[in-house]
C-alpha cells in the first residue's frame, strides 16, 4: 500500500535501470533514505514539479552542511534571511558571519526589551530610574550570556539525536534568530518613546515569538529533519527564555 | 509507511493542532470572558475558526497549484499543513507556563504568534513535499495572516457583546 502522504518524489540509483527506481515517496522518507545511506548525492532524484532526473546533491535540504552549504551572504542579508526564510539561512555559510555580529543582533534585541518592559513599569509607578537602567543592562547579558547558553543546552540536546553542528554555529544560528526581535524592538521603542505606548507586550513579546520560527528551522537542521525533536527542543528552549524573562522583569 | 500508518500520524497531528488551538482559545476566553458559559463559547469558536483556517490553508494551496497538488487530493496536502502548524505545540506550553505560573494574561500574543508561524511552516512543509514551489509559502502566509485578523476581529467582537 502507498503512503496517503506521498507526495511524489521518486530515486533512482546511480547507475541502476529505470524499473529499480523507487518512490513516490514523501520528504521523510527521502531523508531517511539520505541518512540511512541508501540515498547518496550522486543518486539521481525527481518530483513531479520538477522538469527532469536531478543529481540528489542539487535538492536543496536534502544533503545538509558543507555538501551543499549555500554561498557566504554579507552579515546583514544573513541576520535578515533569518527572517523571511531561516530555511535557507540556516544552510548559508553562518560561521562567516562575525560572532560580534551575532552576540550584536541578539544582545540589542533583548536590552531593547527589557528597556521597553521596565519604561512601561516605570511608566505605572511599579519600577524607578535605577530599576529601568539596571534592568535593562541586565537584558544585554540575557541577549548574549543567556542566549549562548540556551544554544549550548539546545546543541548538548541535540548531539544524542545525530547533530553535526557545531556549538559554535548553533550559538551564531541561535543569536540571529532574533533578528526579528530587534525588529519589533526598535519599531516598539519608537512609540514608546514617542506616543507614550506601552509596548512589551505588543512589540516586545510578539518579537520575541516571532523568532520561533527560524530557532525551529535551526533546530530541524540539527536533529537531521525531526519534527518532533525539534519540537521538544524548541518547547525546551521557549520555556527557559520565557522564565528568564519573567524572572527578573514581573 | 504504510496507508494505515499514514491516515493515523495525520489524525494525529490533526487533533494535537486542533487541541492546542483550543486550549489556546480557552486560556485567551478566561481573560476576554466572564464565567464558565462565555469561556466555553470563546473556546468552541476559537476551535472553529482553527478548523477553518487549516482547512483555508490547505483548500487555496490546492487552488493555486491543482497541476502538481491535484493528483496527492485534499488529504495529502492537509496532512503537510497540519504537520507545519505543529510549532503550536511549543506556543500552547509557553502560554500555559505564562498565564497559569506566572499569571500573565497573553494568550492573545502566543494564538497570533502561532497562526503565522504555523502558516509559514505549513506554506514550507507543503513546499518540501510538493516540489520547491514558493507560492505554496506565499498562499499560506498570506491566509494565515488573514486568518490571524479574523481571530483579533473575532476577540474584539467577543468582548463587545460580552460586555
Amino acid at each position: 500500500m502507498t503512503d496517503p502522504d506521498a507526495f511524489g518524489w521518486h530515486h533512482l540509483r546511480s547507475g541502476a535501470a529505470a524499473d529499480h527506481q523507487v518512490g513516490p515517496l514523501t520528504w521523510e522518507q527521502l531523508l531517511g533514505l539520505r541518512s540511512s545511506g541508501a540515498l547518496g548525492p550522486a543518486d539521481l532524484v525527481w518530483h513531479p514539479a520538477l522538469p527532469q532526473w536531478i543529481p540528489a546533491a542539487q535538492v536543496q535540504g536534502l544533503f545538509p552542511a558543507a555538501d551543499t552549504q549555500g554561498p557566504a551572504q554579507g552579515p546583514v542579508r544573513t541576520a535578515l534571511t533569518m527572517i523571511l526564510n531561516p530555511g535557507q539561512a540556516v544552510r548559508s555559510a553562518l560561521e562567516d558571519v562575525p560572532w560580534p555580529f551575532c552576540l550584536g543582533v541578539s544582545g540589542l534585541a533583548f536590552t531593547l526589551f527589557f528597556l521597553q518592559t521596565m519604561l512601561d513599569m516605570h511608566r505605572v509607578g511599579t519600577a524607578g530610574t535605577g530599576r529601568v537602567i539596571g534592568l535593562t543592562f541586565l537584558g544585554l547579558g540575557v541577549g548574549t550570556i543567556g542566549i549562548g547558553l540556551v544554544a549550548a543546552l539546545a546543541w548538548a540536546l541535540a548531539r544524542p539525536l545525530g547533530c553535526t553542528r557545531s556549538l559554535e554555529w548553533t550559538i551564531r544560528a541561535f543569536c540571529l534568530a532574533y533578528t526579528s526581535t530587534l525588529v519589533f524592538a526598535v519599531v516598539g521603542l519608537i512609540f514608546n518613546l514617542a506616543a507614550g505606548w506601552n509596548t512589551a507586550i505588543a512589540f516586545g513579546i510578539t518579537g520575541a515569538l516571532w523568532a520561533f520560527h527560524p530557532l525551529l528551522g535551526i533546530l530541524k537542521e540539527m536533529t537531521g529533519q525531526k519534527l518532533a525533536a525539534s519540537l521538544v527542543l524548541a518547547t525546551v528552549c521557549g520555556c527557559l527564555v520565557l522564565s528568564v524573562w519573567a524572572a527578573l522583569s514581573l | 509507511m504504510d496507508q494505515n500508518q499514514g491516515i493515523a500520524m495525520r489524525i494525529v497531528a490533526s487533533l494535537l493542532v486542533l487541541g492546542c488551538f483550543a486550549v489556546l482559545a480557552w486560556l485567551n476566553g478566561r481573560v476576554v470572558g466572564e464565567g464558565a458559559g462565555q469561556v466555553a463559547i470563546y473556546t468552541a469558536i476559537g476551535f472553529a475558526l482553527t478548523l477553518l483556517g487549516v482547512a483555508a490553508v490547505t483548500g487555496l494551496n490546492l487552488a493555486a497549484d491543482p497541476g502538481t497538488l491535484g493528483p496527492w487530493g485534499y488529504g495529502a496536502v492537509w496532512g503537510a499543513v497540519v504537520r507545519g502548524f505543529l510549532v503550536v505545540l511549543p506556543f500552547t506550553v509557553m502560554a500555559l507556563l505564562a498565564q497559569l505560573v506566572y499569571d500573565w494574561p497573553a494568550a492573545q500574543a502566543f494564538i497570533q504568534a502561532s497562526i503565522m508561524t504555523g502558516g509559514a511552516a505549513a506554506g514550507a512543509e507543503v513546499m518540501r513535499q510538493a516540489g520547491r514551489k514558493t507560492r505554496y509559502l506565499v498562499v499560506s502566509t498570506i491566509v494565515a495572516f488573514v486568518f490571524s485578523g479574523v481571530w483579533v476581529v473575532f476577540t474584539y467582537a467577543f468582548q463587545k457583546v460580552a460586555g
